[in-house]
This record gives C-alpha cells, structure tokens and sequence, in this order.
C-alpha cells in the first residue's frame, strides 16, 4: 500500500503520482497494480459545441477589413474621391455585422442580433441608394421593407426561443409571416409606383401559404405525428 | 413540487412550476456552469445494464418527478413529465458536464454506469442531494431485486409498488418561510481561489477516504460536529493560500455550508429542500489559529443554521419570486435580471462549497451489495474548487471538483488532515 513521501497521505496502488504533490511514486517490483485504475472510465464527455467566437470573429474581421481597406486606398488615388469604394465598403460592413452579430455576446440575444442585422441591411441600402440620398427609393422603400422583414423575423424567432411556438406551430407563424412580408412588399412598391393599394400576387403567396399553415396548426394537435416527424428529420 | 396538472391526474401531460430553489439555474446555467451533482453507488458486483435499464424504467414510474423536460413559459420555466425512456449511458472520466438536449434527450438526469459504478447525475433544479440520494436508493433496490436479492422499503429506500405522493412532490419553501420577515442578502464579495484554467470541460475530482470514526474523534476533541470540523479545515486550507499568494488586500474566506431543511420542517419532498449558511472569517482581522477558527465555525453555525434564521433566509427567496414586477417579467428578461442577480450575490459572495450528505443508511440487504458512495459537485467556473462529502459504512468520502490545474486546495485541505493524525486515502480520475 504505497504512501506519498511528501503529504503522508494513501495512495492507490495504481497511482504513479501522488495527485496532490506530484511527488512520484516508487513502489518494489511487482507491488504496483498491473493495469490501470479499472474503475475509472476512460470514455470523455465531449463538447456539444466547440465553436470559438473569438476567433471566427478575428477571421471574418480580416477577411472584410482588407478587402475594404484595399479598395478604398484604390479609389482615393484614382484621383476623383471615394466612390465605388464606398459600395464595396459598405457590402463588407454589412456582411462583417450578419456574420458576426450572433457571436458578440457570450448569450445569444437574438433581439439585438435580429437590429444589428436590419440596421446593417439599412445601411447597405442607403449608401447603395446614394450619398447623401437623394429623395430616391431608400425612405419610400427600402426603410419600410428592411424594417417589415426585421420586425416579422424578430416576432417568429422570439415565439419561438421562448416556446411559446413549438414544432408545427413555428412552421405555420413561418408561412403566415412570408404571406404578410409580401404583402408588405407589394403595398409599399405598388405606392410608390403608381400611389394606390391593389394586390395581386401576394395574395397568390397568401392563398399558398395559408393552407399550409393550417396544416401544420392542424397536424400540431397529433402528437404521433409530430413526434414521428421530429425523430425522421432529426440529425 | 407544485402542479401545474391535477395532483392525482395520470402523469402524461403533467406539468410543475419549479419550486422557489429550482428557479435561479435554468437561468445561470451555461456550459462552464452545468448546475449538475452526481451521487454515484459502487456495487461489489460489475453493473449488468439490462437489468440497470429496468431498474431505472421503474423508479422513474415511481418518482414521476425525475422524469421530466425544461420547458420556457412566457413567465416561468416549468417542468413537462414525458413517459419517453431515460437511456442509461456510459460513464464518463468527467462527470456532471452540461446536459444535451441530443443525448440527454432533454431529460434533466442521467444514469451512468461503469464496472461495479452507478451513477446519478441530477440538474440543481430537479432535486437536492437528499431527494437524488433516495432517488438513488431506490433504484439501486430495483437493481438489486431484478437480480434476485429483495430488499425492503426502509431507509430512504421508497415502496416501488405504491403510487407516488403529492407530498414527495410538493414546494415546501413557502410552507417553511411562513410570515418569517426577509433579511438582507448583502454580504461582503469574497477571496476566490486562482489557478490555471483546464480546458473546458476538463475537471479533476480527487477524493480522500478517511475513517468516520477518527474524523469523529478528531471533532469531538474541539466538542463540534462533523461538519463544522470539516468547515473549519476547509476555512483554514483556503485562508493559508490566499496568504501564500501575498495579496495586498486579504479578502474575506467565506464557505457556502448547505443545510438539510428537512430537519427543521419534516416533509417527504424529493425537491429542492435546502438553503445555505454562509460560513467564514476575514484575514484583514489578524492571524487565526485553528481552534480560534473552529470556535467561530461553531459558534457561526449554531447561530445561523437555525430554525428561525433560515425561515428568514427563505422568506427572502419567495419575496423576490412574488414580487409582482418579477413575475410580470418576460422570462427572457428574467433571465437575464436573474443571471445578473446571481453574478452579484451568487459565487461572488462565497470562496468555494462544501456540502456534507451526512452519513448514508441502507437496508442491511442492500449494504451487502454496495460497496461504497460518493457524491460530487459540478465544475464552477466561478469557485473553481468545491468540495463534497458523505460517510458510508465506516468511512467519509470527500470530493474536490476542481477545474484548475493545480490541487492547491485538496492538498492543503487533506495534509491538513494528516496532521491532525487522521489517515486519508487520496485517489483522482487523473491516475
């Protein structure tokens, strides 16, 4: 029965080590237990998720922040002020923030994630739309639909992160929300071209989608099935 | 626990609030911080997992409360009961580990075995170490009679033939807080033990086996309990390591003691039932010597851990789940208010925990067939080091989680001990 010459304390006669001190353990020949400690498992519980946001946030940094700087350099000194640039710049800032936005924080804020992302389509838009705007499309359109598709996004996710939606029901919110974003879309360009409402093929979108909803609201209230659904599509 | 169904309805479809305790670790829980214990049973016989499986099957028909999902409300996380198979798993070198919604199926236990082992790991709001340590019981009789040897309901063990109890279910912090006045949660933030970080979801677990008698003995001779004893040398293991590492400001060394409610309010729940009292000194008082430490280990503790004073700790507990501005609070930001709550009064108040099941007692049928018990905390990020101990037919197990690399704690801690002339044993999954 081997004892640490350092701390005094039992060890096992498996232990080469003592695990307080590290002292090493020399035990006579043949004393020492031939196999390792048996009773230990040896299987590792591993990590569900290993994704270091750290450092995917440093590549994606690089990976846009040159591009930008590059090509904003080019254009300073062709000689007549920053323009394509600006573009280019502003697609990569946008990309940067939806690749990286989910990753900021240590918990998923999935509201902050969803205006980080809609603000970052609102600025590609409106540098797109022209510096400074010039009364174009950006108030009119695309503040209205950037804003719209933030908002139904923000509702479906948050319904459904908090199980107030579950399973089919979160695929029927889903399609009831893409009917409404077309909708939406059509409203707002057909005021824009012609300044009067008068829906035609969103409501071939609605007509679609709401079936379809009512389906999976309807199939939601068979648990076999949704429950045989759940271990057929599971990964 | 309290239910959301009918008390006596058939358990598909059943639903419970979680009780006053259970409410804080869905919202703190993370993978650096699993809120998981594990209470493990080494058998003199290797573990036949069919049979296991059974076992398991049926306890959980007879503990309808372990088998359950966490699910989000609008207000509050609740627990769904589901009839869908608990799988036993294989053990593992790092126990108590985040659970998986893949693996774990989105149960909030498992069951492990290895060899002669079967293990229990439990998440925080599911149970406390008394009520898992039935759970325990009971399946391991289960176990024991699938394979031919009876063994009698006694000893925590429960009637695998009756139906279950409302009682065993019930939420008695309300019950215990009664109209006892909310004391004050302010505490002075306190020393934490530095160290090198394992990599994640590394964790080393050493564990001493001491006598129980001579650790009795040893308390005796200063006239404490057990536990104060061992309180006192953990006090004094992690006061002489802040003292090593020269700070320029001693903080506070503070233990977090769980205490049994079950003593004071006699209930058959097997939820959470426990609180805590805060055990510790402040260095910034001068040098203690280790029966002045003892001394205000005993006197603290006799003092604290009484009927009235944790009556006035819970009553703060189910103040704050009452409050009509927490409760009409969306549980996406009551998480987060919760979480920040924690990371203020949580493990910033306290050095580390040191939790004592107490002596374990089985029907004599069964104490034949085990070996031995253990009980282990999960990894903490925040203490980084916590200690765990129950007695087991004549000798007291003690289990240091720790996620750093250095075993400054367990050495001081267990040397400590050798030289109060107590002989320990010293193994770690690290061998």
């Amino acid at each position: 029965m081997p004892y640490c010459v350092n701390c005094g304390v039992e060890l096992s006669n498996t232990a080469r080590r003592c695990p307080l001190c590290d002292t090493e353990v020399v035990l006579p020949a043949g004393l020492r237990s031939p196999a390792a400690n048996g009773s230990l498992p040896q299987q590792r519980d591993v990590a569900v998720s290993a994704f270091d946001k750290r450092l995917w946030i440093q590549v994606v940094s690089i990976v846009m922040v040159i591009p930008a700087l590059i090509s904003v350099v080019l254009d300073a000194i062709s000689g007549d002020g920053l323009t394509w640039s600006l573009y280019v710049a502003a697609s990569l800032g946008a990309v940067w923030v939806w690749c990286v936005s989910p990753f900021l924080y240590r918990r998923n804020i999935v509201p902050l994630w969803i205006a980080l992302d809609t603000a970052a389509l609102l600025g590609l838009l409106y540098v797109v739309n022209g510096l400074p705007p010039s009364g174009g499309w950006f108030v009119p359109l695309a503040l209205p639909i950037s804003l719209g598709l933030g908002l139904l996004t923000l509702l479906v996710v948050g319904l459904a992160r908090n199980r107030i939606l579950r399973e089919l029901h979160i695929v029927a919110a889903t399609l009831m929300s893409i009917s409404a974003f077309c909708m939406l879309v059509e409203a707002v360009v057909d005021l824009y071209l012609t300044g009067a409402l008068r829906f035609q093929w969103s409501l071939l979108v609605l007509a679609s989608c709401v079936p379809l909803a009512l389906i999976a609201v309807v199939l939601q209230r068979r648990r076999p099935i949704v429950e045989g659904m759940k271990m057929w599509l599971r990964m | 626990m309290r239910s959301g169904g009918q008390s006596h309805a058939p358990a598909v479809g059943r639903w419970y609030r979680l009780d006053n305790a259970a409410n804080v670790y869905p919202a703190i829980r993370s993978q650096k911080r699993p809120g998981l214990f594990r209470i493990a049973a080494t058998l003199k016989e290797p573990v036949q997992p069919e049979l296991l499986q059974q076992a398991l099957d049926k306890t959980l028909k007879r503990i309808p409360s372990f088998s359950v999902r966490m699910r989000s409300g609008l207000f509050w996380h609740y627990f769904s009961h589901s009839d869908d198979r608990v799988c036993i798993q294989e053990d593992v070198v790092n126990p108590c580990m985040s659970l998986s919604s893949g693996k774990d199926n989105g149960f909030q236990i498992r069951v492990r075995h290895h060899d002669r082992r079967v293990a229990l790991e439990v998440f925080h709001s599911v149970s406390d170490g008394s009520g898992a340590l039935v759970f325990l019981k009971t399946l391991l009789a289960e176990y024991l009679t699938l394979t031919g040897i009876s063994v009698p309901a006694t000893h925590g063990v429960l009637d695998r033939e009756a139906a279950p109890r409302p009682a065993e279910e019930a939420d008695e912090f309300a019950a215990f807080a009664g109209r006892s006045t909310p004391r004050s949660r302010r505490e002075q933030r306190a020393y934490h033990v530095s160290g090198t970080r394992l990599p994640h979801r590394y964790l080393t677990i050493t564990t001493g086996t001491l006598p129980v008698d001579a650790v009795k003995v040893a308390s005796q001779r200063y006239g404490v309990s057990v536990t104060e004893y061992l309180t006192a040398v953990y006090l004094c293991a992690l006061n002489d390591i802040q003292a090593s590492e020269h700070r320029r400001r001693a903080r506070p060394v503070k233990v977090e003691v769980p205490v049994n409610l079950r003593q004071f309010h006699p209930t058959e729940t097997l939820r959470n039932f426990s609180s805590y009292v805060f055990v510790g000194i402040d260095p910034s008082h001068g040098d203690y010597t280790f029966e002045e430490l003892l001394s205000s280990v005993h006197h603290f503790v006799r003092y604290e851990a009484t009927d009235k004073q944790l009556r006035s700790r819970v009553a703060t507990n189910i103040r704050t789940e009452r409050n009509p501005i927490v409760r009409a609070m969306p549980l996406f930001i009551k998480n987060r208010v919760i979480s920040l709550g924690y990371k203020l009064s949580g493990p910033a108040l306290f050095t580390s925990v040191l939790t004592n099941l107490g002596v374990v007692h089985v029907p004599r049928e069964m104490a034949e067939h085990v070996e031995m018990f253990d009980f282990n905390l999960g990894p903490s990020e925040a203490t980084r080091v916590d200690c765990a101990a129950l007695g087991y037919n004549g000798k007291l197990r003690i289990n240091f989680t720790r996620v750093i690399q250095e075993p400054l704690v367990e050495h001081a801690f267990f040397t400590f001990l050798v030289r109060q002339g107590i002989p320990v044993k010293v193994e770690s999954n690290t061998e």
